[in-house]
C-alpha cells in the first residue's frame, strides 16, 4: 500500500481532514493481518513484527547460498552435491585449466558489510587455491584477480591479483586446514581478507556493479568447502561490524548540536502528543537541573500549535487508552463535533473499530455483534476499509481471539494509533493550522524522517550499496544489547 | 582561437560537470519523507531513554504511564544515581564518594580516574572555603601518593594546589577550577560511571541522532541539492537553494 498516494490526495478542506484519519489507517495496515501475511510470504519466516521491519530490507535482498552448477568451467572442478564444496578433477592437465566456480548469486549490497568463508580441506599438489570476487560472466577459467573487474587473494603465494597478471604483496599463503574469508565493506567501500579469523588484508573496491563471491581451484586433489553464512563464521563478523560502525560513530559524535536542542525536541514530543503530565513533571525537573535549561521558544508559533488544547487531548488519550471509547466518542462529540461531523470519515471508521474490540476485549461478544452489524456495514461499503473491518470482525470467530492472527487488535499499540489519530484531529481543528498535514508529525518525527530520508538517498548515489538507517536496531544497540 | 583558451575552456567545463549535483525539488523530497516509516514506539523508546539517561525520574516514571512505554533501567536506581549528581553539583563531595561506595564499591575501585577528579573536586571546594590547612595536608596525604602514579594526574594537582597561591582566584590562570562548570563535569564524569556500571549507555541516543542528521545531511549534501532542516528547534524544512 502507497501511503503517499493518499497523503498527496487534493485539498479540500475535507479532504486534508481525512487525510490525518486515512493516515492513521496506513499506520494500522502496516499491522493488519494482510500486511503480516504478504511479509511473511516474503520472508518465509514469522517471527515477531520487530524484527520483520528491522530485517525487511536485508531480507528482501537474496543472499548467496549455494555454489552456482549452471555455469561450469567446463570439467576442471567439480561441485559437490551438497553445492558448497569444490575439488579439482583427478587428472593432469594442463598449466591453463583452472576451475573456478561462483556462487549462486551476487554479494547483497545493502548492508554494511558481506562475508563469505572457504576452508581448505586438501591444498592438494600445488596449493593454488584461490577467494575472491568476480563480475557476472567472468571467464570461469580464469583464475580471480587475473581478468580485469576481479579480485582474488591467492594460497600459493599469499597475494592479491586484481585484474592484472601480476600480484601484490597482500597477506600469508594458505594451505590444507586454513580457512580463509573474503568480504566486502560497503561504507569504506573495501574489500578485505581473512586468514583463520583475522584480517589479513583489504583492497579498495573500483569495481562498482555487483559481485560474486568466487572460488578457484587449480591443482590435483585439491578440496576446498564454502561456508555463505549457514555455519558459524571462524572471523567474527559481528565484531567487525560493531568496529565499522564505532568508527563512523567517532566521527559523527564530532559534530556539534546547540546544547539544548535535544531538550527542546523531547518537550515539543510531549506537547504534540499531549503528554501533559510528563511535560508538566519534565518542566517541573528541569527547572531543578544545574545549569538550569533555559531553553528560548525561538518559533512561538509552533509552540502555539502544539499547546493548543493540551488538556483536552491529554484526557482523551487516556480515555481511548483505558478502552473507553464511548466515553472518548462523548468527549468529542461535546468538545469537537466537527470532526465526528462525516460519520463514514477514516476517523469514525477507526473509533468504531476500536469500541468493537473493547466489547471483544471484556467479553461481551453478544453486544460487540450488535454493534458491528448497526456501524461495519456503512464502512465496508465504501471498500475503501473491507481489509481491516474483516480483520476486526475475525476476533469473534476465536474462543483466545489475541492468540489468533488478527490478536495484534487486542494490543495497547492498537489503541496507541487510535489515539494518535484523535489527537492529530484535535491539533488540526486549530484555527491557526493552515496544512493539516503539520498536525501528523511531531518535530522528532520530521527529523528522524530526514534523517532517514538521507540514508536512502545517499545510498542510491552510490550505486545502491551500505546500510539503510534502522531507528529499531539504534535502539537497541545499547550495552545490553 | 588559441589552443589555450581552448585548454581553459574545456578545464571550466570538466569542472562545472564535476560539481553540477543532482537537485532533488521540494515536492520530490517530501514525498520520500512520506515513504518513510517511523514507528511511533521507537518514538517512545528514544524519548524514554532520554528521561531516564539525563536523570528525569519523575518524568519518567509520568511517561511510562502516559505512553505505556517501558524504561530500559529501574527507575529506582536513578534516583540514587541523581542523588550522587547532586552532592558533586552542590560540592558535597565527601557525601557523593559515600552514596557512590552505597550503591556499588566497584565503581571507584575500578576507576581511579574518576576517584582522582572526585578527591580534586573535594579538594577545590576545601580551597573554595578557605580551610587553607586542611587543604594542603589532604593534597599531601591523599592525592600526592595518587599523583606518583600517574604522570596526568600529578599535573592536575598541581593546578589546583596553584590555586592557594593567589589572593584573587577568580583572575588567576587556573581559576576555572573554581568555576561550577568544574563540578558540572565531575558529575557528570560520575553519572556516567554509575550508568556504565549499570550496563547502561552513559550519553542518551537523541543527541546522537541529531549529530547524525547533521552528518547524513552533509554527506547528501556532496552529491545533491536537497531541502534540508538546518534549524533542529523548528524542524522546519527548507527549500534547496536555486
Amino acid at each position: 500500500m502507497d501511503s503517499s498516494l493518499t497523503l498527496s490526495l487534493s485539498h479540500t478542506n475535507s479532504d486534508t481532514h481525512d487525510l490525518i484519519g486515512t493516515y492513521f489507517l496506513e499506520q494500522w495496515r502496516l499491522k493488519s493481518k494482510a500486511a503480516v501475511r504478504k511479509s511473511e510470504s516474503v520472508m518465509g519466516v514469522s517471527e515477531n513484527q520487530y524484527l520483520m521491519e528491522i530485517d525487511s530490507e536485508e531480507c528482501e535482498e537474496e543472499l548467496p547460498t549455494e555454489l552456482d552448477t549452471l555455469h561450469s568451467s567446463g570439467g576442471f572442478s567439480i561441485v559437490g552435491s551438497d553445492k558448497l564444496s569444490v575439488r579439482y578433477p583427478n587428472a593432469h592437465l594442463h598449466g591453463h585449466d583452472v576451475g573456478v566456480v561462483q556462487a549462486n548469486r551476487p554479494a547483497p549490497c545493502k548492508r554494511l558489510v558481506y562475508y563469505f568463508e572457504i576452508f581448505v580441506e586438501n591444498a592438494g599438489t600445488k596449493g593454488q587455491i584461490a577467494i575472491g570476487f568476480t563480475t557476472p560472466g567472468f571467464k570461469l577459467r580464469r583464475q580471480p584477480g587475473w581478468e580485469s573487474n576481479s579480485y582474488g587473494y591467492h594460497g600459493d603465494d599469499g597475494l592479491l591479483y586484481r585484474g592484472q597478471g601480476k600480484g601484490e604483496a597482500f597477506g600469508p599463503a594458505y594451505s590444507t586446514g586454513d580457512t580463509v574469508g573474503g568480504g566486502i565493506n560497503y561504507a569504506s567501500q573495501e574489500l578485505f581478507f581473512t586468514k583463520n579469523g583475522t584480517v589479513v588484508g583489504t583492497v579498495f573496491k573500483d569495481v562498482k556493479g555487483p559481485l560474486f563471491p568466487t572460488v578457484a581451484v587449480h591443482s590435483q586433489h585439491e578440496v576446498v568447502t564454502v561456508n555463505f553464512g549457514k555455519r558459524p563464521f571462524v572471523f567474527d563478523l559481528k565484531a567487525y561490524e560493531a568496529q565499522e560502525r564505532a568508527k563512523q560513530h567517532s566521527t559523527i559524535e564530532k559534530l556539534s548540536i546547540p546544547q539544548n536542542a535535544s531538550y527542546g525536541i523531547v518537550r515539543a514530543y510531549l506537547q504534540h502528543y499531549g503528554y501533559e503530565d510528563t511535560l508538566k513533571t519534565f518542566d517541573v525537573e528541569s527547572r531543578s537541573t544545574l545549569p538550569p535549561i533555559s531553553f528560548v521558544q525561538e518559533n512561538g508559533f509552533a509552540e502555539d500549535v502544539s499547546v493548543y488544547s493540551l488538556n483536552q487531548r491529554k484526557v482523551l488519550r487516556q480515555l481511548i487508552r483505558s478502552g473507553q471509547i464511548g466515553d472518548a466518542f462523548g468527549k468529542l462529540r461535546e468538545l469537537y463535533p466537527q470532526i465526528l461531523q462525516d460519520g463514514t470519515s477514516a476517523i469514525c471508521f477507526l473509533l468504531h473499530c476500536q469500541n468493537f474490540i473493547e466489547l471483544v476485549r471484556v467479553g461481551k461478544l453478544e453486544e460487540a455483534v450488535l454493534y458491528g452489524r448497526t456501524e461495519f456495514e456503512k464502512f465496508y461499503k465504501l471498500g475503501d476499509y473491507d481489509d481491516l473491518v474483516k480483520d476486526c470482525a475475525a476476533l469473534l470467530a476465536y474462543e483466545q481471539p489475541q492468540k489468533s492472527s488478527v490478536g495484534y487488535l487486542l494490543g495497547d499499540s492498537q489503541r496507541d494509533i487510535v489515539a494518535d489519530a484523535v489527537n492529530a484531529m484535535v491539533l488540526s481543528t486549530n484555527p491557526s493550522v493552515k496544512d493539516s498535514r503539520e498536525c501528523l508529525h511531531s518535530r522528532l518525527d520530521r527529523l528522524l524522517r530526514q534523517l532517514s530520508a538521507c540514508f536512502l538517498a545517499k545510498r542510491t548515489f552510490n550505486g545502491d550499496q551500505g546500510e539503510g538507517f534502522h531507528l529499531h536496531r539504534i535502539l537497541n544497540s545499547g550495552m545490553k544489547g | 582561437m588559441s589552443l589555450f583558451w581552448i585548454v581553459i575552456r574545456e578545464l571550466a567545463e570538466i569542472e562545472a560537470m564535476a560539481t553540477s549535483k543532482k537537485v532533488i525539488t521540494r515536492e520530490e523530497w517530501e514525498k520520500r519523507l512520506n515513504d518513510v516509516k517511523i514507528r511511533k514506539e521507537d518514538m517512545n523508546k528514544l524519548v524514554m531513554n532520554f528521561l531516564v539517561t539525563e536523570g528525569y525520574v519523575e518524568a519518567a516514571e509520568k511517561f511510562r504511564k502516559e505512553s505505556g512505554t517501558d524504561p530500559d533501567i529501574d527507575l529506582a536506581t536513578i534516583t540514587d544515581r541523581m542523588a550522587v549528581k547532586k552532592a558533586v553539583q552542590a560540592g558535597n563531595v565527601e557525601d557523593a564518594i559515600e552514596k557512590v561506595n552505597d550503591l556499588n564499591p566497584e565503581i571507584l575501585d575500578t576507576n581511579p580516574q574518576l576517584f582522582f577528579h572526585l578527591q580534586q573536586q573535594r579538594l577545590i571546594e576545601l580551597i573554595r572555603n578557605g580551610k587553607i590547612e586542611e587543604a594542603l595536608e589532604f593534597a599531601q596525604e591523599e592525592l600526592a601518593p595518587r599523583g606518583e602514579e600517574n604522570q596526568s594526574f600529578l599535573e592536575e594537582l598541581e593546578k589546583t594546589v596553584a590555586l592557594l597561591a593567589f589572593e584573587d582566584v577568580s583572575n588567576c590562570p587556573v581559576g576555572e577550577l573554581l568555576d561550577v562548570s568544574q563540578r558540572l563535569k565531575t558529575a557528570s564524569e560520575v553519572n556516567a560511571a554509575i550508568l556504565t556500571s549499570q550496563s547502561h549507555e552513559k550519553d542518551p541516543k537523541l543527541p546522537s541522532l541529531l549529530k547524525m542528521l547533521i552528518w547524513a545531511q552533509n554527506q547528501l549534501g556532496e552529491k545533491a541539492v536537497f531541502p534540508r532542516i538546518t534549524d533542529l528547534s523548528t524542524a522546519k524544512l527548507e527549500d534547496p537553494p536555486v
